[in-house]
């Protein structure tokens, strides 16, 4: 039997959702990993299929070495999708570009990004 | 998509630019010149992206010619007095700028000249586009010496004869 955990996560102070990340899934009791969570989609969530046992579990996003957990722990439930949201802060992290023909850099090329 | 922070940048001299990027999934588009990437998606993790853009190559085609319109194989071609080679048995040689714009992004002037038997053709100013690049012609008015000679019957030297050339 497969029970469904759907994740959320949201970026707590403007409480947008968080796309393209992968959360972990652990057993509570030992904290052992179970499995990867499917990576969220664009309105931040993802649906992972789950095999049904009595076990309690939680999800963390580790990103600087800080594990964001969800707000409570869950059991899955079969026929029924088991919800729980996990709450960021807003993390900036570096992203550089570099442009380059096959011969040389490439200066004033203009970047904009949403 | 995560928080947005909407941000339009300049590559510099090494061709690098950079940003702080919230975490989430995010889409960026580039323009150098008449090129446009559209946009494409990248999405920040727990960690630095370095995301490599690829910028076409910018290349000026160049063909030689006499003044009847016929290629010349073997004219000389220099671009911004740097002689790049001679053409092939069509009149054709080609060129690859390492860049449109310049310093300041402005687009970049580049000198053309031709040469072939001690002529040479006019000077060509023109811009090499990315990424069209620039198709040119340059023709080189190729000469003879031609002498004339007025004589008498008899052999005597001629002078003040007018000699009409078309």
């Amino acid at each position: 039997m497969t029970g469904y955990f759907l994740l959320r996560l949201n970026c707590e102070s403007i409480l947008t959702p968080v796309s393209g990340q992968v959360a972990q899934i652990y057993r509570v009791d030992d904290n052992a990993f179970v499995m990867d969570c499917v990576q969220t989609k664009d309105d931040g969530t993802s649906l992972t299929p789950m095999p049904m046992t009595d076990a309690f579990y939680y999800a963390t996003l580790t990103i600087d070495k800080v594990a964001y957990r969800t707000e409570t722990d869950f059991k899955l439930i079969e026929g029924r999708s088991v919800i729980r949201r996990i709450w960021l802060p807003i993390i900036y992290k570096d992203v550089s570009f570099e442009a380059k023909n096959r011969v040389v850099p490439i200066q004033n090329a203009k970047i904009e990004i949403d | 998509m995560a928080e947005l922070k909407k941000a339009i940048l300049t590559t510099d001299a090494d061709g690098k630019a950079s940003s702080q990027v919230a975490i989430g999934k995010h889409g960026y588009g580039v323009k150098y010149d008449n090129f446009i990437q559209a946009s494409t998606e990248f999405t920040v993790a727990g960690v630095p992206l370095n995301i490599p853009i690829a910028i076409p190559d910018m290349i000026a085609r160049i063909t030689v010619k006499d003044a009847g319109g016929s290629p010349i194989n073997g004219a000389a071609v220099t671009v911004n007095n740097v002689l790049i080679g001679t053409t092939d048995i069509q009149g054709k040689i080609s060129y690859t700028a390492t860049k449109a714009l310049d310093d300041q992004g402005a687009l970049l002037d580049y000198s053309f000249q031709a040469s072939f038997g001690g002529m040479f053709s006019p000077e060509s100013v023109a811009q090499i586009r990315c990424p069209e690049g620039l198709d040119l012609v340059l023709n080189v008015i190729v000469t003879s010496l031609v002498s004339f000679i007025a004589t008498t019957k008899g052999g005597a030297g001629v002078v003040g004869v007018t000699i009409t050339i078309d």
